[in-house]
């Protein structure tokens, strides 16, 4: 977890979380993880978390794994590290995929990440304003903290802008 | 995660000479050159790993497999989407360029890839370690690499920050392609293994 201010493009790994201030370029590729990006429109702040699972359930380890105590910690990087403003803060998720192939609706793991995710969102009164979610395919994502454009490149398929 | 530093010397000294048998069994199946750029056998963290693979934008196919005997283990063999395609090429005699799309002959030779470098792996481990390790039906994948790479990672990096990784790049002689094998081995059950190893010393 940094806050990164070298090189213009900083990528996300699996269970990890970055925040960066414009002009920089935060990326990451999902599958059932989901990503989270928050984003300071006024203050031109960006944050992506990369989480793996919905709930910690008590787990060690890195808190960026898990909806539960990732989205807090990306929330709180943001206030009190890079001093965004809350009332400026909106979030846009994706991936959430379904990669495993099992018939069981328990075990989409992809499913039950987004819906923590959105559940956790409305928790935290952070207003969700795109997202492209689901499939069964890999997905690329790239926020310009410039903008606040994500751009959304799911496998097989165009770039679509968010 | 812990791995005594002896443990890791003899699995890397392990791995080595079975990617030395995989990369023959390789060239002999493709008629070309496999040769080994890199193999390397280390703890990592998942985050940095994948943040790694991450910056690999490529689009890659994958043959994806378990190893299950004396101890189990996941094998990926991932090679860029046209690297995929001249390498059908080559395990079917064809001329180069003739495979232009993505089939079931590109998906049945990556797979078939996997299968013999994965088995190259279980010969090596039972000459060496004396375990008995069988390879599962391979799962093709193509899909971005940092995704396929997730997807090798994730069953482990769930319950670990930290996983033992073998990775080893080939290259492919007179040709620009280039193509990863990862092997992660469950080290529980792979511990046994290597204290019997060491006892004979």
């Amino acid at each position: 977890m940094i806050l990164n201010n070298n090189g213009n493009i900083i990528t996300v790994g699996v269970g990890d979380l970055k925040i960066a201030g414009s002009p920089k370029v935060i990326k990451t590729s999902l599958g059932s993880c989901v990503g989270v990006v928050l984003y300071d429109s006024i203050q031109k702040i960006g944050g992506m978390l990369h989480l793996m699972l919905p709930n910690c359930n008590g787990r060690e380890g890195k808190p960026g794994k898990y909806a539960d105590t990732g989205i807090p910690l990306l929330l709180d990087m943001m206030l009190n590290q890079a001093k965004a403003r809350k009332n400026a803060l909106s979030a846009k998720i994706f991936g959430g995929a379904k990669m495993f192939n099992v018939s069981s609706e328990l075990f989409d793991i992809g499913r039950s990440n987004i819906a923590e995710t959105q559940r956790l969102l409305e928790h935290f009164n952070i207003r969700i304003i795109a997202s492209r979610l689901g499939g069964t395919k890999g997905h690329q994502i790239t926020l310009d903290t410039e903008t606040g454009i994500v751009q959304s490149k799911i496998f097989g398929e165009p770039v679509k802008e968010y | 995660m812990r791995i005594p530093k002896e443990h890791l010397k003899i699995l890397d000294i392990i791995i080595k000479m079975s990617m030395d048998n995989a990369s023959r069994s390789f060239s002999k199946t493709i008629k070309r050159a496999a040769l080994i750029e890199l193999v390397k056998t280390e703890l990592v963290d998942i985050s940095e790993i994948t943040e790694e693979m991450n910056n690999d934008l490529r689009e890659m196919v994958a043959s994806m497999l378990r190893l299950e005997g004396s101890f189990n283990g996941k094998l990926l063999f991932m090679i860029p989407l046209d690297g995929a395609l001249a390498l059908q090429d080559f395990y079917m005699q064809q001329s180069s360029g003739t495979s232009k799309e993505f089939d079931e002959f590109t998906e049945g030779t990556v797979q078939e890839i996997g299968n013999i470098l994965a088995s190259s792996i279980g010969n090596s481990f039972a000459s060496d370690l004396g375990s008995e390790l069988l390879p599962t039906p391979p799962r093709v994948l193509c899909d971005f690499a940092g995704t396929i790479f997730t997807s090798l990672i994730f069953e482990d990096g769930i319950n670990n920050d930290k996983i033992l990784l073998t990775e080893t790049k080939f290259s492919l002689h007179n040709t620009e392609i280039d193509c990863y094998f990862f092997l992660l081995p469950d080290l529980d059950s792979l511990k046994e293994s290597l204290i019997k190893l060491e006892k004979s010393f």
